[in-house]
């Protein structure tokens, strides 16, 4: 049986909202003119942003609720039972959709270049959430200029990252020096990038700290080996980070600074 | 002193004041008479400043027509007390800011939403009516577990949501249906618009 939504007040209304996750308020602004009106208008701002990835599969991912996301792919992918609907998202984004009962997300097929769908529902979440892209995932799983194109048309849209994760299996020197001359000092906290063969041994790349700012972190795990060696251990969504002191400044971990 | 050599005082047990438990009588639009606790009722902001402005006293309620609930069904007013009576002493929520909402459902309350989704609507509608903060946050939780994994065409039905061509129809029909005369002059005053008019006296 139906529920009459629309005929609740909308402070009612807006507490439905709220109890959503972002992701389905996002579905549910799908659905018409007024249901994006209405979402747009009672919904309140996650306090996180987004986590896009753009390697082996495209997603976006909001960092408040990390179970679920859109998927995007393409026409060539739909899978044979799919269970499929059409939908013209923000009136500028024809897909087909069905939903994914194993990561409780949705799936969205488009036509052409799974590139061009991403980034247009990337540019309709980021308008109708006012979010920032927080965290991007990035590999060239399906074409080798898949890392550049991302991170291109993120940078486009915003000045920096929090968190750029590269998986670099397939990229050659080039492509690598061009993605780390792109980043530069753009992303804020944590920067993984998973080296291989396909690399070259010699590759060498020194990251230029231009403004000097101090790098400072508020909470890590501090490790100390047997000859009194400290490092310090900085966790990321999907990996970790360890600081091993002195740092390349030459400075000690800061015992004294912590005691005060 | 002694227990043995304390002075014995024969107590009249009539004469200690008993706390009575203070009752309210409400009555529903279909003319259903509910008894409900003072300690119940606080979970209702606008039911407590009511009877508080009201200042009844036992004899009052017993003796004067109980309150009338103009447009709550009887149905609907047995949910809400129920739920009242059952989180009567509970302070009543703050939202922290929370994206999504925190709320959880406890088992009474699932139960007792155990219903169709016309009573629901109903019961949504009473509790924010009658100010029951908690009682509106679950019911509105219940709502939105419903969009739970739904595909866009199941939300549609779910939450019997119109189309763009449907809304655009419904205005249509509903303009249609004004009174003529509001819509000649509606329709002389575009006309006037048109031809670049600035007033329409």
């Amino acid at each position: 049986m139906s529920f009459p939504s629309l005929r609740l007040p909308l402070v009612v209304l807006s507490i439905i909202f709220n109890c959503m996750r972002p992701e389905e308020i996002i579905r549910f602004s799908f659905l018409s003119k007024r249901c994006y009106t209405l979402t747009k208008t009672l919904k309140k701002k996650p306090k996180r942003g987004l986590d896009i990835m753009f390697c082996s599969y495209a997603s976006i991912e909001f960092l408040d609720s990390f179970s679920t996301r859109f998927e995007v792919s393409e026409f060539s992918d739909i899978p044979e039972d799919a269970q499929l609907e059409f939908l013209v998202i923000g009136g500028t984004l024809p897909c087909f959709v069905s939903m994914n009962r194993k990561r409780d997300g949705m799936d969205l097929y488009c036509q052409y270049d799974r590139f061009d769908g991403l980034t247009a529902l990337l540019k309709y979440i980021i308008d109708f959430y006012e979010l920032p892209i927080e965290n991007i995932s990035i590999g060239a799983d399906k074409h080798t200029k898949d890392p550049k194109r991302a991170l291109d048309w993120v940078f486009s849209q915003q000045e920096a990252l929090n968190e750029c994760y590269f998986d670099c299996d397939r990229s050659s020197d080039e492509e690598l020096q061009y993605l780390f001359d792109r980043i530069g000092n753009r992303v804020e906290k944590f920067l993984g990038v998973l080296m291989t063969s396909n690399v070259g041994e010699n590759f060498r790349y020194t990251f230029s700290n231009e403004d000097e700012t101090e790098r400072r972190f508020t909470f890590s795990y501090e490790l100390t080996r047997y000859d009194g060696t400290i490092a310090s251990v900085l966790l990321g969504n999907r990996s970790f980070c360890m600081c091993v002191w002195p740092d390349f400044d030459g400075k000690l971990y800061p015992v004294q600074e912590l005691e005060e | 002193m002694s227990v043995e050599n304390a002075p014995v005082v024969d107590v009249d047990e009539a004469a200690i004041p008993v706390e009575k438990k203070m009752y309210y009588r409400f009555e529903s639009n279909d003319k259903k008479e509910f008894r409900v606790s003072e300690l119940a009722i606080q979970q209702s902001e606008t039911l407590n400043r009511l009877v508080e402005a009201m200042g009844y006293t036992s004899e009052d309620v017993e003796n004067k027509p109980a309150i009338a609930i103009e447009n709550i069904d009887g149905k609907t007013l047995k949910l809400v007390f129920q739920w009242c009576e059952h989180h009567k002493g509970e302070a009543i929520p703050v939202d922290d800011g929370s994206v999504p909402k925190i709320v959880e459902i406890p088992e009474f309350d699932a139960k007792l939403m155990d219903i169709d989704n016309g009573l629901l609507f109903k019961l949504i509608w009473a509790a924010d009516y009658l100010n029951i903060v908690q009682l509106l946050n679950v019911s509105c939780k219940k709502v939105a577990n419903m969009a739970q994994g739904k595909t866009p065409a199941q939300l549609r039905r779910v939450y019997l949501l119109p189309s763009d061509e449907e809304d655009e129809a419904a205005k249509r029909a509903a303009q249609e249906a004004q009174d003529p005369r509001a819509r000649e002059v509606e329709e002389e005053f575009e006309e006037r618009k048109r031809q670049g008019g600035n007033s329409f006296f």
